[in-house]
């Protein structure tokens, strides 16, 4: 969406809402992060491009979409509030700051099974909360279903609908706006049947779950009419023939959603739902899996029986045997597989076969591999029990590969393929931590992580392990060590630093030393605070303009602003300025390497801002975090420190890390 | 207030009798050099009468307070049944009664006083710890009742601007509103009406010359990107005429002007008003670029000579 768009959005949500950044685009609409300034909370707001919302028509768009607004539920993104904005269709929802399906499957692969059982059942509640309503959302796709937390909410209820309503079409329009998405359409909107209903949505959240288990959708095609048809007349393959772990209770509730006649499929949602909570909690079984409670036998029952039993005991034993055979053979054709990619120095796809083939390391038969290349973690996590996973990072950083479920903390002594990955570790009523760990080949790591209690409110910040002075200050520091500390996950943006200016942070004078060292002179409180000022003479950093930031710069680093005002801010926040130790820790931790994310040069631009363009949004390099999971401390803007000792003289203020324009 | 009769005549006859050239065509606009002497311009000013003792009728409507700024959206009655939308900002903490204070008149856009970029200019100054008053001047933003048409710039000339009788009938009410805006700031706010300036951007800078001079309390008058008449003008009605009022303001006058401006053209827009205006009047020639472009030196320019003459 053009500039001129956004600022034709803001204008006419001046007073409401004010766009912060995009969030996403897709074929019909732009997603954007807004504030909502009457509730001071951000929001997310959809807007239509203009040529697809001349083809929806205002009025009627606005109606159907408005219908949402009554569902209230929390497994459904509600609708705040909508409207036509100069000829752009737009509605609100609450900002999620969790990712798409869509995106967890592009980083993981598929899903660990307990994940998926969980995320199925919460999008099924809040399908039948709108089924009873009448509402059927005819989009579900992996796109529509938002991590809030560990839980699902469904978005975009009522857009399907309104826009086929608008349209009259049922499938694909002659705009290209698709009304539903082939590779998750039913069969009878694949075939533009009219009647339309709930069993629809049940269809789609069977091949949504299909594709969590086994990365990959039931029915694909090379084109948009090959899905179609396969929608109509092919029968998708078992699930478990692409997981084979996958219990058969699950296959089978999946398998039903996907039957190609509707009265084939769970009726109700709500029946639907019920299956799959017993799933979820399997000490309640499931009934169509329980065995019937035994009455008293007969003898002639009995007799067959034993005819029956003995029979099933060789087949049983001849199974076994088969089983054993082609298990075999699949341990000889893995070992090979990746002893040819480590042949070709391909540590990616070996560590993507490994995972595509559910075994680990750690097994007898992949012991020569794990010899070669491998090396042992052991991960303790305060509070014990956190749920650990970890994806390898690409060489290409484009995007993590399949990620590995570790269980439960302390993870003991497993063996992971050398190089480099991000950690997730997440604990009920805890912050989740994500950090970069590198394993070296043969090395055996042991790693200590303590995740911030959520009642400390300070999700923004990340915990940095006590331990050595790192990086270019070891020698000097030898022996001495940095006590634990929480540091913030994110450089200060100009939002943030908005408040601190807003809350009167320049005329607060007990945040600012009586005499302030500028140009190499001292000079007084009142003459230094004016000399603070922004391009237009207000108070502010020296890169601002009219006592604001630049406009969509909200979530840049502050920049421009002297140690002086840095302290400032830090003492408004109830913080401090890390020291230079504290600084050095976080970046690196115990490791010895150049930069927080390990010794890569080679994406250097991928990992940080060295663009010579100008600030990007903090948190933009998620391959760039350190150790701790801080962001940005290689390159973005300066960041102001501490001295050693906060009270001692202004002289030993310094800045570390590159501004994104300062030369190589 | 009455006026002889032959005065009114002369005056009637003057309006009706102006029809000055049209189209493309530059008018010799004789009142840029033959302003109206003394006398007729104080009849002028009869036309701007109103009614002090009517009650305000204050709604307000939301208060935002972000970025530093705290916002009302309101609405007061300027004359009998007429009400004035605006909104009010002034600095996140800061009070009222201390600070300086401006009526802003937002340009000939139909968006009026929240078109994007004259919102950021009033949250400047009010961040800057002068408050603004930044009102809708009659038909345009939350006032537009249809009578301006579609929104393009040509209908709202054939409309208004080049339609003598309504432009001064418009002219009439927007001046009122403006004294109204004044009364408001101090009765309503708590304002020191010895601090209490105006500034007129583009089109509000044509309404804020006239206002400025007919209405003679405030205590320093901003001129933004305004001057004679713009490009397209080609009506002109003396008694709304600014050339008629510019020399008679009484206060300090600032005129920011651009000499790159392609709306209010130099030679024969801008710069024959500055010769009419007093000769304390400041003249500041931004090089932001065209019309209304101002820079970060302009505001602070700006900012600092408001709050030097509104101490």
């Amino acid at each position: 969406m053009s500039p001129d768009l956004i600022s034709r959005l803001n204008e006419a949500l001046e007073g409401r809402y004010r766009i912060e950044r995009e969030l996403g685009a897709g074929g019909m609409a732009t997603v954007f992060l807004a504030r909502d300034l009457k509730h001071d909370r951000h929001v997310a707001v959809k807007a239509f491009r203009p040529e697809v919302a001349n083809m929806l028509g205002g009025e009627r768009f606005l109606r159907e979409i408005e219908i949402v607004a009554r569902i209230e539920h929390p497994h459904i993104l509600t609708l705040i509030d909508s409207g036509d904005a100069g000829g752009i269709l737009y509605f609100v929802m609450p900002y999620v700051s969790g990712e798409s399906l869509r995106a967890r499957l592009a980083k993981e692969g598929r899903l660990p099974v307990a994940d998926v059982v969980r995320l199925m059942r919460d999008v099924a509640d809040g399908l039948a909360e709108a089924h009873r309503h009448g509402l059927v959302h005819r989009d579900i796709k992996p796109d529509n279903v938002m991590m809030s937390g560990k839980h699902a909410v469904v978005m975009d209820f009522g857009v399907a609908k309104a826009v086929s309503t608008a349209t009259g079409e049922h499938h694909v329009t002659t705009a290209g706006m698709t009304v539903g998405t082939p590779t998750y359409m039913s069969p009878e909107q694949a075939a533009a049947e009219p009647d339309i209903d709930h069993r629809t949505d049940i269809y789609a959240l069977g091949v949504l779950t299909y594709e969590l288990l086994t990365g990959k959708p039931p029915l694909r095609g090379a084109s948009a009419a090959q899905v179609l048809a396969a929608h109509i007349s092919t029968t998708p393959d078992p699930v478990s023939r692409h997981r084979e772990e996958t219990p058969p209770a699950l296959e089978a509730v999946v398998m039903r959603c996907l039957e190609k006649e509707r009265e084939n499929r769970w009726q109700e949602t709500d029946e639907l739902l019920q299956q799959l909570e017993s799933i979820a909690t399997p000490s309640d079984g499931v009934p169509s899996t329980r065995v019937p409670a035994a009455s008293k036998p007969d003898k002639r029952a009995t007799a067959w029986a034993k005819w029956a039993g003995i029979t099933a005991v060789v087949a049983a034993v001849g199974g076994l045997f088969i089983v054993q055979q082609r298990r075999a053979a699949a341990t000889a054709d893995l070992v090979a597989e990746l002893e040819s990619a480590l042949e070709s120095d391909d540590l990616d796809g070996a560590y993507s076969t490994l995972v595509a083939s559910g075994r680990t390391l750690g097994s007898t038969a992949l012991a020569s591999i794990a010899e070669e290349v491998g090396a042992s973690l052991t991960l303790t996590v305060e509070p014990a029990g956190a749920e650990v996973q970890v994806a390898r990072v690409p060489a290409t950083l484009d995007g993590p590969l399949p990620s590995l479920d570790l269980g439960a903390a302390p993870v003991q002594s497993r063996t992971l393929l050398s190089g480099e990955y991000r950690v997730t570790v997440v604990a009920p009523e805890h912050d989740t931590a994500s950090f970069s760990l590198h394993l070296h080949a043969g090395e055996t790591r042991s790693v200590l992580r303590t995740l911030v209690p959520a009642a400390w409110q300070a999700s923004e910040m990340v915990y940095v392990e006590g331990g050595v002075v790192p990086g270019p200050l070891k020698a000097a520091y030898q022996g001495s060590a940095v006590e634990p500390f929480l540091m913030d996950r994110f450089e200060v943006t100009n939002e943030q630093f908005m408040r601190f200016v807003s809350e009167g942070g320049y005329r607060d004078a007990d945040l600012w030393p009586d005499s302030m060292l500028m140009n190499g002179a001292w000079v007084g409180r009142e003459d230094a605070l004016a000399r603070l000022v922004d391009r237009t003479g207000l108070p502010g950093p020296r890169r601002w303009s009219g006592g604001t930031f630049p406009d969509g710069r909200g979530s840049h680093p502050v920049d421009g602003v002297s140690w002086y005002e840095a302290v400032a801010f830090a003492s408004w926040s109830g913080k401090d300025l890390p020291t230079l130790e504290q600084w050095w820790r976080a970046a690196l931790g115990d490791g010895d390497m150049r930069f927080p994310w390990g010794d890569d040069l080679r994406n250097i631009d991928a990992r940080s801002n060295f663009t010579g363009v100008g600030t990007t949004p903090v948190g933009r390099y998620p391959f760039g975090a350190g150790p701790f999971g801080a962001y940005d401390q290689a390159g973005n803007v300066k960041l102001a420190i501490c001295s050693t000792h906060p009270t001692s003289s202004p002289s030993t203020r310094r800045s570390l890390a590159r501004r994104w324009d300062s030369g190589s | 207030m009455t006026f002889p009769r032959i005065l009114v005549a002369a005056v009637v006859a003057q309006l009706l009798a102006s029809v000055p050239g049209r189209a493309q065509e530059r008018p010799t606009d004789e009142w840029l050099t033959r302003p109206v002497d003394r006398s007729t311009f104080e009849a002028y000013t009869g036309f701007f009468v109103f009614d002090a003792d009517l009650p305000f009728r204050t709604e307000v409507m939301d208060e935002v307070e972000r970025e530093g700024v705290r916002s009302e959206h309101l609405r007061f009655q300027g004359t009998p049944g007429l009400m004035i939308t605006a909104r009010f900002f002034r600095a996140q903490g800061a009070s009222v009664a201390d600070a300086p204070a401006v009526v802003f008149l937002h340009g000939g856009g139909i968006q009026g006083k929240d078109a994007g970029y004259l919102v950021r200019l009033q949250r400047f100054l009010a961040r800057a710890g002068i408050s603004v008053l930044a009102i809708d001047m009659w038909r345009f933003g939350e006032r537009n009742d249809g009578f301006l048409g579609g929104g393009s710039e040509q209908e709202r000339h054939d409309l208004l601007y080049n339609n003598d009788p309504v432009y001064l009938e418009w002219v009439q009410q927007s001046v009122k509103e403006v004294s109204r805006s004044f009364d408001f700031l101090a009765r309503e706010r708590g304002v020191d009406p010895a601090r209490i300036g105006l500034v007129g951007f583009s089109r509000g800078a044509v309404v804020g010359m006239i206002a400025s001079a007919a209405e003679d309390r405030f205590g320093a008058v901003a001129l933004l990107h305004g001057g004679h008449f713009d490009f397209l003008e080609n009506g002109h009605a003396p008694a709304a005429c600014p050339a008629n009022y510019v020399g008679h303001i009484e206060g300090p006058v600032l005129f920011l002007n651009s000499e790159r401006d392609q709306d209010f053209l130099l030679e024969s827009a801008i710069r024959p008003i500055h010769a009419l205006a007093p000769a304390s009047a400041e003249v500041y020639w931004t090089s932001a670029g065209g019309h209304g472009a101002t820079s970060d030196e302009d505001l602070g320019m700006l900012a600092a000579w408001l709050r030097e003459r509104l101490p």
